[in-house]
Protein backbone atom coordinates (compact mmCIF):
# COMPACT_ATOMS: atom_id res chain seq x y z
CA UNK A 1 0.00 0.00 0.00
CA UNK A 2 1.33 3.60 -0.69
CA UNK A 3 1.41 6.20 1.83
CA UNK A 4 -0.98 9.39 1.24
CA UNK A 5 -0.02 11.29 3.83
CA UNK A 6 2.50 10.43 6.66
CA UNK A 7 2.36 12.24 10.17
CA UNK A 8 5.80 12.06 11.66
CA UNK A 9 6.63 13.65 15.51
CA UNK A 10 4.32 16.05 14.58
CA UNK A 11 4.12 19.51 17.03
CA UNK A 12 2.17 22.18 16.90
CA UNK A 13 0.39 25.09 18.34
CA UNK A 14 -0.81 28.91 17.92
CA UNK A 15 1.48 30.20 20.74
CA UNK A 16 5.33 29.26 20.63
CA UNK A 17 6.26 27.11 23.10
CA UNK A 18 2.86 25.93 24.22
CA UNK A 19 2.05 23.40 21.30
CA UNK A 20 -1.19 21.29 21.70
CA UNK A 21 0.08 18.80 19.20
CA UNK A 22 2.63 16.75 21.10
CA UNK A 23 4.58 14.78 18.18
CA UNK A 24 1.70 13.01 16.84
CA UNK A 25 2.06 10.66 14.30
CA UNK A 26 -0.05 9.43 11.89
CA UNK A 27 0.30 6.89 8.62
CA UNK A 28 -2.91 7.46 6.46
CA UNK A 29 -2.43 4.83 3.18
CA UNK A 30 -4.31 5.34 -0.19
CA UNK A 31 -7.61 4.92 -0.44
CA UNK A 32 -8.38 4.70 3.15
CA UNK A 33 -10.50 6.85 5.16
CA UNK A 34 -8.80 7.09 8.88
CA UNK A 35 -10.65 8.77 11.83
CA UNK A 36 -9.17 10.75 14.55
CA UNK A 37 -11.05 10.69 18.23
CA UNK A 38 -10.40 11.48 21.39
CA UNK A 39 -11.24 13.14 24.13
CA UNK A 40 -12.41 17.17 23.94
CA UNK A 41 -8.82 19.11 23.98
CA UNK A 42 -7.21 15.77 22.83
CA UNK A 43 -5.57 18.46 20.14
CA UNK A 44 -7.61 16.68 16.86
CA UNK A 45 -8.25 19.69 15.58
CA UNK A 46 -5.61 21.53 15.88
CA UNK A 47 -3.40 18.45 14.50
CA UNK A 48 -5.32 18.48 11.20
CA UNK A 49 -5.65 21.65 10.84
CA UNK A 50 -1.46 21.96 11.35
CA UNK A 51 -1.24 19.32 8.51
CA UNK A 52 -3.37 22.20 6.52
CA UNK A 53 -1.19 24.56 7.01
CA UNK A 54 -3.30 26.90 9.35
CA UNK A 55 -1.81 26.16 12.88
CA UNK A 56 1.90 26.60 12.66
CA UNK A 57 4.57 23.52 13.18
CA UNK A 58 7.15 23.87 15.44
CA UNK A 59 8.70 19.99 14.97
CA UNK A 60 8.40 17.10 13.11
CA UNK A 61 6.82 17.23 9.38
CA UNK A 62 3.69 16.07 7.00
CA UNK A 63 4.13 14.18 4.12
CA UNK A 64 1.79 13.76 0.93
CA UNK A 65 2.41 11.17 -0.99
CA UNK A 66 6.53 11.31 -0.44
CA UNK A 67 6.48 14.97 -0.74
CA UNK A 68 7.36 17.16 2.41
CA UNK A 69 4.45 19.38 2.83
CA UNK A 70 5.30 20.70 6.30
CA UNK A 71 6.03 24.23 5.60
CA UNK A 72 3.65 24.51 2.24
CA UNK A 73 1.52 27.77 3.03
CA UNK A 74 -2.44 26.99 3.43
CA UNK A 75 -3.36 28.67 0.36
CA UNK A 76 -0.86 26.05 -1.94
CA UNK A 77 -1.88 22.83 -0.16
CA UNK A 78 -5.16 22.82 -2.81
CA UNK A 79 -2.71 22.55 -5.60
CA UNK A 80 -0.19 19.90 -3.93
CA UNK A 81 -3.49 17.55 -4.11
CA UNK A 82 -4.58 18.20 -0.83
CA UNK A 83 -8.36 19.55 0.50
CA UNK A 84 -9.62 20.77 4.30
CA UNK A 85 -12.56 20.93 5.18
CA UNK A 86 -12.86 23.37 8.65
CA UNK A 87 -15.50 22.13 10.95
CA UNK A 88 -17.18 25.66 11.24
CA UNK A 89 -17.90 28.35 8.88
CA UNK A 90 -16.88 26.12 6.38
CA UNK A 91 -18.71 28.13 3.46
CA UNK A 92 -18.78 31.81 2.32
CA UNK A 93 -21.89 32.52 3.52
CA UNK A 94 -22.66 35.41 1.53
CA UNK A 95 -21.62 34.08 -1.77
CA UNK A 96 -24.16 31.43 -3.85
CA UNK A 97 -24.13 27.74 -3.89
CA UNK A 98 -23.21 28.50 -7.77
CA UNK A 99 -20.04 30.96 -6.29
CA UNK A 100 -18.98 29.22 -3.36
CA UNK A 101 -18.10 26.44 -5.73
CA UNK A 102 -17.17 28.57 -9.08
CA UNK A 103 -14.56 30.57 -6.97
CA UNK A 104 -13.28 27.70 -5.65
CA UNK A 105 -12.83 25.99 -8.89
CA UNK A 106 -11.88 29.18 -10.60
CA UNK A 107 -8.68 29.73 -8.44
CA UNK A 108 -7.69 26.18 -9.17
CA UNK A 109 -8.60 26.75 -12.95
CA UNK A 110 -10.67 23.49 -12.48
CA UNK A 111 -14.18 22.66 -13.44
CA UNK A 112 -17.60 22.88 -10.68
CA UNK A 113 -19.36 21.19 -12.92
CA UNK A 114 -18.46 17.60 -12.26
CA UNK A 115 -19.02 18.43 -9.00
CA UNK A 116 -22.77 18.88 -9.30
CA UNK A 117 -23.03 15.55 -10.44
CA UNK A 118 -21.93 14.05 -7.17
CA UNK A 119 -24.11 16.67 -5.54
CA UNK A 120 -27.26 17.27 -7.42
CA UNK A 121 -29.23 18.65 -4.73
CA UNK A 122 -26.45 21.46 -4.52
CA UNK A 123 -27.23 22.20 -8.65
CA UNK A 124 -30.92 22.48 -7.44
CA UNK A 125 -29.93 25.19 -5.25
CA UNK A 126 -26.86 26.69 -6.90
CA UNK A 127 -28.79 30.12 -6.92
CA UNK A 128 -29.76 30.63 -3.24
CA UNK A 129 -26.86 31.93 -0.47
CA UNK A 130 -24.95 29.35 1.27
CA UNK A 131 -25.80 31.38 4.44
CA UNK A 132 -29.44 29.96 3.84
CA UNK A 133 -28.99 26.39 3.68
CA UNK A 134 -29.43 24.16 6.08
CA UNK A 135 -26.41 22.80 8.37
CA UNK A 136 -26.38 19.35 6.23
CA UNK A 137 -26.59 21.24 2.66
CA UNK A 138 -24.62 23.68 4.12
CA UNK A 139 -22.01 20.64 4.87
CA UNK A 140 -22.51 19.03 1.38
CA UNK A 141 -21.42 22.11 0.06
CA UNK A 142 -18.31 22.39 1.95
CA UNK A 143 -17.41 18.74 1.19
CA UNK A 144 -18.34 19.62 -2.50
CA UNK A 145 -15.75 22.39 -2.09
CA UNK A 146 -12.88 20.62 -0.99
CA UNK A 147 -13.79 18.24 -3.89
CA UNK A 148 -13.61 21.14 -6.76
CA UNK A 149 -9.53 20.97 -6.58
CA UNK A 150 -9.62 17.11 -7.28
CA UNK A 151 -7.94 16.31 -4.20
CA UNK A 152 -5.90 12.83 -3.25
CA UNK A 153 -6.29 13.78 0.11
CA UNK A 154 -9.48 14.79 1.80
CA UNK A 155 -9.31 16.58 5.22
CA UNK A 156 -12.30 16.92 7.16
CA UNK A 157 -12.61 18.45 10.87
CA UNK A 158 -15.86 17.33 12.66
CA UNK A 159 -18.27 16.77 9.41
CA UNK A 160 -21.05 15.75 12.03
CA UNK A 161 -20.88 18.12 14.19
CA UNK A 162 -24.28 20.07 14.30
CA UNK A 163 -25.57 17.69 12.68
CA UNK A 164 -29.19 15.60 13.07
CA UNK A 165 -28.36 11.70 13.42
CA UNK A 166 -29.75 11.74 10.15
CA UNK A 167 -27.91 14.54 7.95
CA UNK A 168 -24.85 12.81 9.84
CA UNK A 169 -25.87 9.55 8.36
CA UNK A 170 -26.11 11.14 4.64
CA UNK A 171 -22.76 13.22 4.75
CA UNK A 172 -21.03 9.88 5.89
CA UNK A 173 -22.45 7.79 3.33
CA UNK A 174 -20.86 10.91 0.84
CA UNK A 175 -17.78 10.48 2.23
CA UNK A 176 -17.97 6.83 1.20
CA UNK A 177 -18.70 7.83 -2.74
CA UNK A 178 -15.67 9.90 -2.19
CA UNK A 179 -13.40 7.40 -0.90
CA UNK A 180 -14.94 4.85 -3.33
CA UNK A 181 -14.05 7.26 -6.06
CA UNK A 182 -10.68 7.03 -5.06
CA UNK A 183 -9.79 10.13 -2.93
CA UNK A 184 -8.36 8.96 0.56
CA UNK A 185 -9.64 10.64 3.45
CA UNK A 186 -8.96 11.63 6.86
CA UNK A 187 -11.38 12.70 9.72
CA UNK A 188 -11.50 14.51 13.02
CA UNK A 189 -15.19 13.07 14.52
CA UNK A 190 -16.61 13.62 17.95
CA UNK A 191 -19.27 11.26 16.91
CA UNK A 192 -17.25 8.32 17.78
CA UNK A 193 -19.64 5.33 17.20
CA UNK A 194 -20.31 6.86 13.38
CA UNK A 195 -16.22 7.28 13.01
CA UNK A 196 -15.35 3.99 14.03
CA UNK A 197 -18.20 2.80 11.36
CA UNK A 198 -17.39 4.51 8.93
CA UNK A 199 -13.39 4.14 8.84
CA UNK A 200 -11.17 1.51 8.00
CA UNK A 201 -8.61 2.45 10.72
CA UNK A 202 -8.78 5.10 13.58
CA UNK A 203 -6.37 6.90 16.01
CA UNK A 204 -6.97 7.85 19.40
CA UNK A 205 -5.20 10.95 19.88
CA UNK A 206 -4.68 11.68 23.49
CA UNK A 207 -3.25 15.47 24.87
CA UNK A 208 -1.51 15.84 21.55
CA UNK A 209 -0.12 12.51 20.79
CA UNK A 210 -1.97 9.40 19.38
CA UNK A 211 -2.35 6.51 21.98
CA UNK A 212 -3.74 4.01 19.82
CA UNK A 213 -3.77 3.48 16.02
CA UNK A 214 -5.90 0.40 15.31
CA UNK A 215 -8.67 -1.31 12.61
CA UNK A 216 -11.76 -0.04 14.16
CA UNK A 217 -13.16 -3.19 14.09
CA UNK A 218 -10.80 -3.82 16.58
CA UNK A 219 -11.29 -0.38 18.59
CA UNK A 220 -15.02 -1.23 19.03
CA UNK A 221 -13.57 -4.28 21.21
CA UNK A 222 -11.01 -2.85 22.45
CA UNK A 223 -11.54 -2.35 26.37
CA UNK A 224 -9.49 0.49 26.97
CA UNK A 225 -11.45 3.03 24.05
CA UNK A 226 -14.68 1.38 25.30
CA UNK A 227 -14.73 2.55 28.84
CA UNK A 228 -12.53 6.36 27.89
CA UNK A 229 -14.64 6.86 24.34
CA UNK A 230 -18.05 4.46 24.39
CA UNK A 231 -19.09 4.31 27.85
CA UNK A 232 -19.22 0.68 28.69
CA UNK A 233 -17.67 -0.48 31.50
CA UNK A 234 -15.85 -3.78 31.45
CA UNK B 1 -35.18 71.45 0.31
CA UNK B 2 -34.31 69.89 -3.08
CA UNK B 3 -30.74 71.78 -3.02
CA UNK B 4 -30.12 70.45 0.39
CA UNK B 5 -30.88 66.80 -0.87
CA UNK B 6 -28.37 68.18 -4.01
CA UNK B 7 -26.16 69.28 -1.62
CA UNK B 8 -25.20 65.91 0.07
CA UNK B 9 -25.40 63.81 -2.85
CA UNK B 10 -22.21 66.01 -3.77
CA UNK B 11 -20.42 65.74 -0.49
CA UNK B 12 -21.78 62.21 -0.42
CA UNK B 13 -20.22 61.20 -3.68
CA UNK B 14 -16.93 61.98 -2.60
CA UNK B 15 -17.37 60.21 0.84
CA UNK B 16 -18.85 56.89 -0.72
CA UNK B 17 -15.51 56.70 -3.12
CA UNK B 18 -13.12 57.21 -0.21
CA UNK B 19 -15.38 55.06 2.30
CA UNK B 20 -15.53 51.85 -0.66
CA UNK B 21 -11.80 52.04 -0.26
CA UNK B 22 -11.56 52.36 3.71
CA UNK B 23 -14.03 49.29 3.98
CA UNK B 24 -12.53 47.06 1.78
CA UNK B 25 -9.38 47.52 4.10
CA UNK B 26 -10.89 47.63 6.94
CA UNK B 27 -12.80 43.78 5.92
CA UNK B 28 -9.71 42.79 4.10
CA UNK B 29 -6.49 43.98 6.10
CA UNK B 30 -8.96 43.58 9.17
CA UNK B 31 -7.96 47.32 10.89
CA UNK B 32 -8.70 50.65 10.84
CA UNK B 33 -6.54 52.90 8.70
CA UNK B 34 -6.31 56.64 10.05
CA UNK B 35 -3.78 56.95 6.91
CA UNK B 36 -6.48 56.71 4.32
CA UNK B 37 -7.66 60.19 4.64
CA UNK B 38 -4.60 61.38 3.72
CA UNK B 39 -4.42 59.05 0.31
CA UNK B 40 -7.19 61.33 -0.92
CA UNK B 41 -4.99 64.61 -0.22
CA UNK B 42 -2.29 62.87 -2.02
CA UNK B 43 -4.87 61.74 -4.45
CA UNK B 44 -5.78 65.20 -4.93
CA UNK B 45 -2.35 66.63 -5.23
CA UNK B 46 -0.98 63.97 -7.73
CA UNK B 47 -3.59 65.10 -9.82
CA UNK B 48 -2.72 68.57 -9.57
CA UNK B 49 0.81 68.53 -10.03
CA UNK B 50 0.61 65.71 -13.01
CA UNK B 51 -1.88 68.45 -14.65
CA UNK B 52 0.73 71.28 -14.44
CA UNK B 53 3.16 69.29 -16.46
CA UNK B 54 0.85 69.70 -19.36
CA UNK B 55 -0.64 73.15 -19.36
CA UNK B 56 -1.92 72.62 -22.89
CA UNK B 57 -4.61 70.50 -21.77
CA UNK B 58 -6.18 72.86 -19.37
CA UNK B 59 -8.88 74.80 -21.62
CA UNK B 60 -12.31 73.75 -20.20
CA UNK B 61 -14.03 70.73 -22.07
CA UNK B 62 -17.61 71.94 -23.03
CA UNK B 63 -19.12 73.51 -19.82
CA UNK B 64 -17.10 72.16 -17.55
CA UNK B 65 -14.20 74.49 -15.19
CA UNK B 66 -11.27 71.81 -16.66
CA UNK B 67 -9.69 70.32 -19.92
CA UNK B 68 -9.16 67.01 -20.27
CA UNK B 69 -5.84 66.72 -19.11
CA UNK B 70 -7.48 66.73 -15.07
CA UNK B 71 -9.20 63.29 -16.32
CA UNK B 72 -6.05 62.07 -18.11
CA UNK B 73 -4.47 63.82 -14.56
CA UNK B 74 -6.79 61.67 -12.53
CA UNK B 75 -6.05 58.34 -13.55
CA UNK B 76 -2.11 59.04 -13.40
CA UNK B 77 -2.97 59.96 -9.69
CA UNK B 78 -5.35 56.71 -9.45
CA UNK B 79 -2.27 54.55 -10.67
CA UNK B 80 0.80 56.79 -8.23
CA UNK B 81 -1.87 56.18 -5.12
CA UNK B 82 -2.51 53.02 -5.78
CA UNK B 83 1.24 52.31 -5.25
CA UNK B 84 1.74 54.47 -2.34
CA UNK B 85 -0.95 52.79 -0.66
CA UNK B 86 0.92 49.50 -1.34
CA UNK B 87 4.42 51.01 -0.04
CA UNK B 88 2.97 52.00 2.95
CA UNK B 89 1.63 48.49 3.27
CA UNK B 90 5.30 47.10 2.32
CA UNK B 91 7.64 49.08 4.09
CA UNK B 92 5.09 49.75 7.16
CA UNK B 93 1.88 47.51 7.81
CA UNK B 94 3.22 44.03 6.61
CA UNK B 95 5.86 44.19 9.12
CA UNK B 96 3.61 44.76 12.23
CA UNK B 97 0.49 42.58 11.09
CA UNK B 98 1.50 39.82 13.63
CA UNK B 99 1.47 42.12 16.65
CA UNK B 100 -2.19 42.72 15.76
CA UNK B 101 -5.19 45.45 14.96
CA UNK B 102 -3.68 47.89 17.62
CA UNK B 103 -0.56 48.17 16.74
CA UNK B 104 -1.58 48.94 13.12
CA UNK B 105 -3.71 51.57 14.31
CA UNK B 106 -1.30 53.40 16.15
CA UNK B 107 1.14 53.15 12.84
CA UNK B 108 -1.69 54.14 10.70
CA UNK B 109 -1.71 57.78 13.11
CA UNK B 110 1.61 57.78 12.36
CA UNK B 111 1.58 57.44 8.70
CA UNK B 112 -1.25 60.21 8.47
CA UNK B 113 0.89 62.67 10.45
CA UNK B 114 4.21 61.90 8.11
CA UNK B 115 1.87 61.78 5.03
CA UNK B 116 -0.06 64.92 5.97
CA UNK B 117 2.85 67.01 6.64
CA UNK B 118 5.38 65.86 3.90
CA UNK B 119 2.11 67.08 1.76
CA UNK B 120 2.10 69.93 3.49
CA UNK B 121 6.10 70.80 3.33
CA UNK B 122 5.89 70.33 -0.29
CA UNK B 123 2.60 72.11 -1.45
CA UNK B 124 2.07 74.68 1.28
CA UNK B 125 -1.00 75.41 3.25
CA UNK B 126 -2.35 77.76 0.48
CA UNK B 127 -5.54 76.03 -1.07
CA UNK B 128 -5.37 75.01 -4.86
CA UNK B 129 -7.87 74.75 -7.18
CA UNK B 130 -7.93 72.64 -10.50
CA UNK B 131 -8.91 75.51 -12.37
CA UNK B 132 -9.20 79.41 -11.94
CA UNK B 133 -12.32 79.23 -14.30
CA UNK B 134 -15.92 80.05 -12.32
CA UNK B 135 -18.63 78.34 -12.87
CA UNK B 136 -22.56 79.31 -12.68
CA UNK B 137 -24.55 76.56 -11.09
CA UNK B 138 -27.34 75.63 -13.93
CA UNK B 139 -31.06 76.19 -12.50
CA UNK B 140 -32.91 72.90 -12.75
CA UNK B 141 -35.95 73.68 -10.94
CA UNK B 142 -37.08 77.16 -10.18
CA UNK B 143 -36.70 79.03 -6.92
CA UNK B 144 -40.62 79.17 -6.63
CA UNK B 145 -40.83 75.16 -6.34
CA UNK B 146 -39.26 74.32 -2.64
CA UNK B 147 -36.40 76.93 -3.05
CA UNK B 148 -35.18 75.39 -6.25
CA UNK B 149 -32.40 72.99 -7.51
CA UNK B 150 -28.80 74.19 -9.02
CA UNK B 151 -25.75 72.32 -9.94
CA UNK B 152 -22.63 73.25 -11.82
CA UNK B 153 -21.62 71.07 -14.46
CA UNK B 154 -18.49 69.71 -12.34
CA UNK B 155 -21.02 68.74 -10.22
CA UNK B 156 -23.25 66.86 -12.13
CA UNK B 157 -20.16 64.83 -14.12
CA UNK B 158 -18.91 63.92 -10.27
CA UNK B 159 -22.01 62.31 -9.71
CA UNK B 160 -22.26 60.14 -13.03
CA UNK B 161 -18.85 59.20 -12.68
CA UNK B 162 -19.27 58.34 -9.09
CA UNK B 163 -22.16 56.19 -10.04
CA UNK B 164 -20.15 54.56 -12.79
CA UNK B 165 -17.34 53.82 -10.73
CA UNK B 166 -19.04 52.21 -8.15
CA UNK B 167 -21.32 50.13 -10.70
CA UNK B 168 -17.99 49.18 -12.80
CA UNK B 169 -16.42 47.86 -8.99
CA UNK B 170 -19.49 46.15 -8.12
CA UNK B 171 -19.20 43.93 -11.56
CA UNK B 172 -15.71 43.55 -10.69
CA UNK B 173 -16.46 42.34 -6.85
CA UNK B 174 -19.52 40.47 -8.05
CA UNK B 175 -18.08 38.42 -11.41
CA UNK B 176 -13.98 38.76 -11.66
CA UNK B 177 -11.93 35.74 -9.86
CA UNK B 178 -9.72 38.56 -7.84
CA UNK B 179 -13.13 40.31 -7.14
CA UNK B 180 -14.47 37.08 -5.54
CA UNK B 181 -11.59 36.13 -4.02
CA UNK B 182 -11.61 39.80 -2.12
CA UNK B 183 -15.08 39.32 -1.07
CA UNK B 184 -14.34 35.86 0.05
CA UNK B 185 -11.32 36.74 2.22
CA UNK B 186 -13.53 39.65 3.45
CA UNK B 187 -15.77 36.80 5.02
CA UNK B 188 -13.43 34.03 5.80
CA UNK B 189 -9.74 34.39 5.74
CA UNK B 190 -8.83 31.08 7.02
CA UNK B 191 -11.50 29.47 4.45
CA UNK B 192 -10.08 31.68 1.60
CA UNK B 193 -6.56 30.04 2.29
CA UNK B 194 -7.64 26.47 2.15
CA UNK B 195 -9.85 27.28 -0.71
CA UNK B 196 -6.33 28.14 -2.30
CA UNK B 197 -6.87 31.86 -2.57
CA UNK B 198 -3.26 33.56 -1.51
CA UNK B 199 -3.74 35.93 1.15
CA UNK B 200 -0.72 38.60 -0.07
CA UNK B 201 -2.16 38.90 -3.62
CA UNK B 202 -5.90 39.83 -2.35
CA UNK B 203 -4.11 42.43 0.40
CA UNK B 204 -2.49 44.34 -2.44
CA UNK B 205 -5.54 44.25 -4.41
CA UNK B 206 -7.15 45.76 -1.27
CA UNK B 207 -4.63 48.05 -0.75
CA UNK B 208 -4.32 49.52 -4.72
CA UNK B 209 -7.83 49.54 -5.14
CA UNK B 210 -8.09 51.18 -1.92
CA UNK B 211 -5.52 54.00 -3.07
CA UNK B 212 -7.03 54.22 -6.37
CA UNK B 213 -10.60 54.85 -4.88
CA UNK B 214 -9.22 57.26 -2.43
CA UNK B 215 -7.44 59.41 -5.56
CA UNK B 216 -10.54 59.80 -7.74
CA UNK B 217 -12.68 60.57 -4.19
CA UNK B 218 -10.04 63.30 -3.35
CA UNK B 219 -10.08 64.74 -7.43
CA UNK B 220 -13.66 64.69 -7.15
CA UNK B 221 -13.02 66.59 -3.21
CA UNK B 222 -10.87 69.14 -5.34
CA UNK B 223 -12.89 69.49 -8.18
CA UNK B 224 -16.03 70.55 -6.18
CA UNK B 225 -14.37 72.17 -3.09
CA UNK B 226 -10.52 72.80 -3.31
CA UNK B 227 -7.63 71.39 -2.18
CA UNK B 228 -6.12 71.79 0.80
CA UNK B 229 -3.13 69.48 2.57
CA UNK B 230 -5.67 68.77 5.84
CA UNK B 231 -8.49 67.51 3.29
CA UNK B 232 -8.00 64.13 4.26
CA UNK B 233 -7.93 64.25 8.17
CA UNK B 234 -11.54 66.48 7.79
CA UNK B 235 -13.03 63.55 5.69
CA UNK B 236 -11.52 61.13 7.79
CA UNK B 237 -14.63 61.15 10.43
CA UNK B 238 -17.25 60.90 7.90
CA UNK B 239 -15.42 58.40 5.69
CA UNK B 240 -15.19 56.22 9.18
CA UNK B 241 -19.21 57.17 9.82
CA UNK B 242 -19.97 56.07 6.26
CA UNK B 243 -18.30 52.77 6.64
CA UNK B 244 -19.55 51.68 10.19
CA UNK B 245 -23.46 53.01 8.61
CA UNK B 246 -23.18 50.78 5.77
CA UNK B 247 -21.64 48.20 7.36
CA UNK B 248 -17.76 47.19 6.74
CA UNK B 249 -16.56 45.43 3.67
CA UNK B 250 -20.02 45.87 1.47
CA UNK B 251 -19.71 48.47 -1.06
CA UNK B 252 -23.00 49.23 -1.50
CA UNK B 253 -23.14 49.78 2.11
CA UNK B 254 -20.33 52.39 2.04
CA UNK B 255 -21.81 53.91 -0.72
CA UNK B 256 -25.44 54.44 0.83
CA UNK B 257 -23.70 55.59 4.10
CA UNK B 258 -21.45 58.15 2.44
CA UNK B 259 -24.81 59.48 1.12
CA UNK B 260 -26.37 59.70 3.91
CA UNK B 261 -24.24 61.21 5.91
CA UNK B 262 -23.65 63.55 3.35
CA UNK B 263 -27.12 64.12 3.34
CA UNK B 264 -26.89 64.50 7.07
CA UNK B 265 -24.21 66.95 6.65
CA UNK B 266 -25.87 69.64 4.32
CA UNK B 267 -28.97 69.15 6.11
CA UNK B 268 -27.46 70.12 9.09
CA UNK B 269 -26.03 72.77 7.41
CA UNK B 270 -28.88 74.74 6.38
CA UNK B 271 -31.10 74.05 9.21
CA UNK B 272 -28.53 74.17 11.95
CA UNK B 273 -25.24 75.73 10.94
CA UNK B 274 -21.87 74.39 9.60
CA UNK B 275 -20.75 73.90 13.05
CA UNK B 276 -23.07 70.44 13.75
CA UNK B 277 -21.92 69.28 10.59
CA UNK B 278 -19.93 66.27 11.82
CA UNK B 279 -22.31 66.41 14.56
CA UNK B 280 -25.24 66.21 12.47
CA UNK B 281 -23.03 62.78 10.55
CA UNK B 282 -22.84 61.25 13.87
CA UNK B 283 -26.16 61.31 14.89
CA UNK B 284 -27.58 59.68 12.13
CA UNK B 285 -24.70 56.90 12.18
CA UNK B 286 -25.66 56.43 16.25
CA UNK B 287 -29.44 55.96 15.31
CA UNK B 288 -28.55 53.77 12.59
CA UNK B 289 -26.23 51.76 14.67
CA UNK B 290 -29.07 51.32 17.80
CA UNK B 291 -31.08 49.47 14.98
CA UNK B 292 -28.67 47.80 12.91
CA UNK B 293 -25.54 47.39 14.85
CA UNK B 294 -23.31 45.50 11.83
CA UNK B 295 -24.95 48.22 9.72
CA UNK B 296 -27.18 48.66 7.07
CA UNK B 297 -25.40 45.94 4.96
CA UNK B 298 -23.41 44.57 7.73
CA UNK B 299 -23.66 40.77 7.86
CA UNK B 300 -21.76 38.58 10.18
CA UNK B 301 -19.54 36.24 8.56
Amino acid sequence: MVDALVIEALEAGYEPGLPIVRGASLNVQAGEIVAVIGPNGAGKSSLVKAVAGLVPVSAGRNLLFGKDITRTPAHRMVFEGLAFVPQTENVFVNLSVAENLELAAAVVKGDAQPVYEVFPDLYRQRRDLAGRLSGGQRQMLAVARGLIARPRVLILDEPSAGLSPKMAVQVFAKLREVRDSGVTVLLVEQNVKAALALADRAAVLVEGKERIVARCADLLNDDRVAELYLGRRT
Amino acid sequence: MFQVVADGLIIGSVISLGAIGLSLTMAIVRFSNFSHGELLAWGAYLALIVSSLMPSTATPIGPFSFGWGLMVSMFASAAGTALLALLLDTILFRRLRKQGSITLVIASFGAALMLRNVLLFWQGGVPQYYSQNLQIAMPVLPRSFHGGLRFTPDQLLVLVLTMALVTGLHLFLRYSVLGRSMRATALNPALARVTGIDPERVLRASWMMGGALAAVAGVFAGITVQLRPTMGVDLLLPLFAAVILGGIGSIWGAVLGGLLVGLAESASVTLAGAEYREAAAFAVLIVILMVRPNGLFGEKA
